[in-house]
């Protein structure tokens, strides 16, 4: 068993390394399970469904041309931008240690905080599929 | 599917590209029935030329004369982007240069500057 400190996580979008601007990186991937329970069954059945995936990420504002906050307001409810994630760095060639990849909307883009603390800045980016 | 496996095939985010060339190959595998290739490029910074990235593979990693196919050809890039390829399948990846694969690429003239992070999956 192996295990990762958390410290070189990497996310891309269209053509934005957006890794520096953020200080918490999470993926949602999941399946709409649905409920095929019938007539004489005696637990609940589910069954996989439609396939979902979300990545969600927080970290300090950083405004100004070509920087996240540029990225993120030109993105939201926009067509779909490639997105490339790394949960432990850049690992090329490896079949072991890979990144995950999918065409992504940003969902929404929040910004803001109480005075006198740092401005940050929360995405979520769903996915719209990978055809 | 909503997402997939991501393999990169060159590292070009903080050290650019200012010469064409081609990068490791690496045996991921083929393409086998039900799966599809799919390969994207983040183009992070980039001159005016533009840049060239194409997926190739090879059933050998010496990519010898002959012995290897562009699976993939990406739109020339000449600013700041992404490109996600059409998926192909064991119907449209015909040739059986596969298995071993690598990125190569192209730009106008030396001396120019790119940073790029091409990928490839199977599944």
């Amino acid at each position: 068993m192996s295990s990762v400190i958390y410290t070189d996580a990497k996310l891309f979008i269209g053509g934005f390394n957006l890794s520096a601007d953020h200080n918490e990186l999470g993926l949602d991937y999941s399946s709409e399970m649905q409920d095929v329970t019938t007539f004489g069954d005696d637990t609940r059945v589910r069954t996989g469904g439609l396939d979902t995936a979300t990545v969600n990420g927080s970290g300090f504002w950083n405004g100004g041309t070509n920087n996240a906050d540029q990225a993120f307001f030109d993105f939201t409810g926009a067509t779909s931008e490639p997105l490339l994630l790394f949960g432990d760095g850049i690992n090329v060639g490896s079949t072991g240690n890979q990144g995950f990849a999918m065409k992504a909307v940003v969902a929404n883009y929040n910004i803001g905080n109480t005075v006198g603390d740092m401005m940050n800045f929360s995405v979520t980016a769903e996915s719209a599929g990978t055809d | 599917m909503a997402i997939i496996r991501a393999i990169p095939l060159k590292d070009a985010t903080a050290t650019a590209l200012t010469s064409c060339g081609v990068g490791t190959a690496y045996d991921i595998g083929a393409v086998t029935a039900g799966e599809k290739l799919y390969a994207g490029l983040h183009v992070l910074s980039s001159s005016t030329g533009g840049i060239t990235v194409r997926l190739q593979g090879s059933s050998s990693s010496g990519f010898g004369a002959g012995k290897f196919t562009s699976h993939v050809a990406f739109t020339s890039c000449a600013s700041r982007g992404a490109q996600w390829a059409t998926p192909l399948t064991t119907g449209t990846v015909t040739s059986t240069h596969q298995s071993f694969w690598r990125v190569e690429w192209g730009m106008t003239t030396s001396g120019e500057s790119y940073n790029i992070l091409p990928w490839m999956g199977i599944q």
